[in-house]
C-alpha cells in the first residue's frame, strides 16, 4: 500500500518503509505506465529527433521575425505549437466536454499555421 | 559576444541535462501518467482518459483556487515592484550606508519558507502579537485566524516583507549601472526628478525590472511554505491558494488522478506565462 | 525633499527587523508569560528554549541536516553548472536556446507538482530519507539557477582570455582551472551564495523526502507545533536560530550581492 506508506513517512512519525535490499530497485511500476501516454512521449521524442534531422539536412533553424513580432526558429514553433495545442484541448474539454478528436484537428491546423507564420 | 558553432559542447552539458533530467523528467512522466488513471492503492491502476480534466476544469473549487491566486500574485506585483523601484532610488549610492542597507535588506530573503510563516502568525497573533495587538488597540477589529479579509491582508503583508528586498536589490544593481555622466547631461538640462527617471533610469532597468518582474510572478504563483504555516489556508478557505489546494488534493486526500491533472493545468499555465516574459526578455537583450 | 531621503530606507528597514525582533522577543520569554502577558520585551528573561534545543538531539541534528543536505546540494550544483554555464557562454550548439529554457522551466516548476513523485521516485532507488536525495532533489531549481548566474559572470569575461591562453600553448583543462576558475571566483561565490539561500530555505521537498535521518529543522519545527501542544517559546528559538547561517553568509557575499543580482541574471 504505497499510500498508507507514504502517509506514515511524510505526515507521521515512524515512516519505515519496506525493507529492501540495495540493488533491488523498484523503478517502474510506481509510475504507472499506460500505452496512450507512453505513445505521447513517444510521440515527443519523434517530434524532436524529426527536428534534428531536419537540422542536417538544413542547418540553421529557418529563423525569422513573425506575425508575434518575435525572432522565432524551427524549435520555437515546435514548443508554441505543443503548448498551444495543449491550451486547445483543454479549452475544449473545458468548454465542449465531448468529442475530443475535433479539438486534436483544430490542433493540426494550429500546427500548419504556427508553422507558417509565426 | 560572437560565439563559435561547436557541436561538442554539448559534451559540457551531459552533467546538467542528466541531473536536472532525472529530476524533472521522471517526475513530470509520472504526473502525466497519474493523470489519465484511478487509483486503487498498491500500484493497482486503471485508465480513466480525460475524466479528471474534465472534472478539474468544471470544478468551483479548482476556479476558485486559481481565482485566488491570480489575485494574489497581482496584488504582490502591483505592491513590490513599485515599492522596491521606489526603495531602491532612495538608498545610499556610497558610504557606510550601502553595506548596512544590502545586508539589513538581504535577511528575510535567507530565511526558510516555514520560519516566515510561523515569524508572522507570532507577529501578527491578536493577542500576543505586535502587530495584531496593535491594530486591535487603535480599533480596529482584527484578527486573521477568523476574518478572510484579515488573513489577506496578513498574507500580502507577509509576502511584501519577505521578497520586496529582492525587488530592491534588481533595481539597485540596475541603477548603478547608470554612468553619472547622464545624471550630469540631464542636471544641465534642468530635467524635473520625475523625467530624470522616466527618459534616464527607467529604461535602463528595464533588464532587471524585466527579470524582477518574472521571479515574482514564478514565485508568487507557487507559493505554498508560508501562507501553509501563517493560515492553513484558512479561514475556511479564504487563503488557499493552487499549491495548498494541490498539496492538500495529493498528500491529504489522495486523490492522486484529479491532483496530477491539476498538476498539468498549473503546469501549463506557469509554463505558457513564463515562456512569454522570456521571450520579451530575449528581445530586449537583442536589442541592447 | 532630498534631505529627507533617508526616511524611505529607514523606515523599510524597521519594518524588516520588526518581525525578526518579535520572535527573538519571544524567544526569550518564559511559555507563561508568552500566554499571560502582552511585553515588548522579555519581563523574566529566560535562555531555557535555547539550551532545549542545544541538549535535545532531535532539535539540534535538524540543523546539522539541513546544513549536511544544503552542503552538498551547493557542491553538486556548483560542480555541474561549471562546465555548462561555460558551454552556453562561449558556445552555439543545437538546440542550445530550447535546452536554456526547458532548465529555466524546472526553476518555474512548483515544487508542490513534484512532491509525491520525488517521493516514490527516491523511495524506488532506496534512497529515501538520506541527506543525499534531499541534495539531489534541490538541484531541480538549483542547477538551472547556477547556471543562469554563472553563464552571466562567463559572459562578461572577455573571449580574448580564451584564445590568448591556447596560443600561449595551455591545455584546456589547463586554462579551465588555472585562469579561468580564478577569473570568475566572485561569481562562484554568488552562485554558491544563491544555491545555498534556496536549498536553506526550501521545506517543502524537504520534508516530503525524509522522515527521521535526514529530517530538516524547519520540518522539526512544524511537528512541534502540531503534535505537542503550542510551545512558543521553543519555535521561535528555534525559528531565531535558524536565522544565524543566513546572516554569516550574507556578511560574508555583501559586496557581490548587488552585482551579482545584475550580471548574474539572478
Amino acid at each position: 500500500m504505497i499510500f498508507t506508506k507514504l502517509y506514515a513517512a511524510t505526515w507521521g512519525d515512524v515512516g519505515k518503509a519496506k525493507e529492501k535490499g540495495f540493488f533491488d530497485f523498484d523503478l517502474f511500476s510506481w509510475m504507472a505506465w499506460t500505452w496512450q501516454t507512453a505513445s505521447f512521449f513517444i510521440f515527443i521524442a519523434l517530434c524532436i529527433t524529426v527536428m534534428l534531422i531536419w537540422e542536417k539536412y538544413s542547418p540553421g533553424g529557418n529563423p525569422r521575425k513573425g506575425i508575434l513580432g518575435l525572432d522565432t526558429t524551427r524549435g520555437d514553433r515546435l514548443f508554441v505549437s505543443l503548448l498551444g495545442s495543449a491550451f486547445i484541448h483543454l479549452a475544449w474539454l473545458g468548454l465542449v466536454g465531448s468529442m475530443l478528436w475535433i479539438a486534436t484537428i483544430i490542433c493540426v491546423a494550429y500546427f500548419v499555421i504556427v508553422f507558417k507564420y509565426v | 559576444m560572437n560565439k563559435t558553432i561547436n557541436q561538442k559542447a554539448w559534451f559540457f552539458v551531459v552533467p546538467v541535462f542528466v541531473l536536472v533530467a532525472f529530476n524533472a523528467a521522471i517526475p513530470l512522466m509520472t504526473v502525466v501518467n497519474y493523470s489519465f488513471q484511478e487509483t486503487f492503492g498498491n500500484n493497482v491502476f486503471a485508465w480513466e482518459g480525460t475524466r479528471w480534466f474534465k472534472q478539474i476544469l468544471l470544478s468551483e473549487r479548482f476556479h476558485d483556487a486559481l481565482g485566488r491566486q491570480i489575485a494574489f500574485t497581482f496584488i504582490i506585483l502591483l505592491i513590490q515592484i513599485p515599492l522596491g523601484i521606489g526603495i531602491a532610488l532612495t538608498m545610499p549610492k556610497k558610504g557606510w550606508g550601502v553595506p548596512v542597507c544590502l545586508i539589513l535588506m538581504s535577511m528575510p530573503l535567507l530565511i526558510p519558507w516555514n520560519v516566515v510563516g510561523a515569524m508572522w502568525n507570532i507577529f501578527a497573533l491578536p493577542d500576543i502579537g505586535f502587530l495584531g495587538y496593535s491594530l486591535n488597540a487603535i480599533g480596529f477589529d482584527f484578527n486573521f485566524t477568523q476574518q478572510p479579509g484579515d488573513a489577506w491582508f496578513t498574507t500580502i503583508l507577509m509576502d511584501v516583507w519577505h521578497w520586496t528586498s529582492l525587488v530592491v536589490l534588481l533595481s539597485y544593481a540596475g541603477l548603478n549601472s547608470i554612468q553619472p555622466a547622464y545624471y550630469q547631461a540631464a542636471e544641465i538640462d534642468g530635467a524635473s526628478r520625475w523625467a530624470t527617471f522616466r527618459y534616464i533610469e527607467l529604461p535602463k532597468m528595464k533588464k532587471v525590472l524585466t527579470l524582477a518582474i518574472l521571479l515574482r510572478f514564478m514565485d508568487s504563483f507557487m507559493i505554498y511554505t508560508e501562507p501553509f504555516v501563517l493560515t492553513g489556508g484558512g479561514p475556511g478557505n479564504a487563503t488557499a491558494f493552487l499549491s495548498i489546494d494541490l498539496v492538500k488534493m495529493a498528500l491529504g486526500q489522495f486523490d492522486l488522478g484529479p491532483a496530477a491533472a491539476m498538476s498539468l493545468i498549473y503546469f501549463f499555465i506557469v509554463l505558457l506565462v513564463c515562456w512569454v516574459f522570456y521571450s520579451l526578455m530575449m528581445k530586449n537583450e537583442v536589442k541592447s | 525633499m532630498k534631505k529627507y531621503k533617508w526616511l524611505v530606507p529607514t523606515l523599510y528597514i524597521i519594518f524588516l527587523m520588526l518581525p525578526i525582533y518579535w520572535l527573538i522577543n519571544m524567544s526569550f520569554k518564559t511559555t507563561t508569560e508568552i500566554i499571560n502577558t502582552y511585553s515588548l520585551w522579555p519581563r523574566e528573561f529566560t535562555t531555557e528554549n535555547y539550551v532545549k534545543i542545544f541538549t535535545d538531539s532531535t532539535w539540534y541534528m535538524g540543523y546539522v541536516n539541513s546544513i549536511t543536505y544544503t552542503v552538498f546540494n551547493t557542491l553538486i550544483s556548483v560542480a555541474a553548472a561549471l562546465p555548462a554555464a561555460y558551454a552556453f557562454s562561449r558556445y552555439k550548439f543545437l538546440g542550445d536556446k530550447h535546452l536554456f529554457f526547458w532548465l529555466l522551466t524546472n526553476r518555474m516548476a512548483p515544487p508542490a507538482v513534484f512532491a509525491l513523485p520525488f517521493f516514490q521516485f527516491y523511495s524506488s532507488v532506496n534512497l529515501f530519507d538520506t541527506h543525499i536525495a534531499v541534495a539531489l532533489s534541490h538541484c531541480l531549481f538549483n542547477i538551472p539557477l547556477a547556471v543562469w548566474i554563472l553563464e552571466g559572470f562567463m559572459s562578461a569575461v572577455p573571449k580574448e582570455l580564451d584564445e590568448t591562453a591556447y596560443v600561449d600553448g595551455y591545455s584546456f583543462n589547463r586554462f579551465f582551472f588555472k585562469i579561468f576558475i580564478p577569473t570568475i571566483a566572485a561569481g562562484i561565490g554568488i552562485t554558491m551564495f544563491f544555491c545555498f539561500m534556496f536549498s536553506w530555505v526550501e521545506l517543502l521537498l524537504a520534508k516530503t523526502l525524509t522522515a527521521t535521518a535526514a529530517k530538516p529543522i524547519a520540518a522539526t519545527m512544524t511537528r512541534t507545533a502540531s503534535t505537542s501542544g503550542y510551545e512558543l517559546g521553543l519555535l521561535a528559538a528555534a525559528g531565531s536560530l535558524t536565522i544565524i547561517p543566513g546572516a554569516i553568509v550574507i556578511y560574508f557575499v555583501r559586496n557581490y550581492i548587488a552585482k551579482g543580482f545584475a550580471m548574474g541574471r539572478v
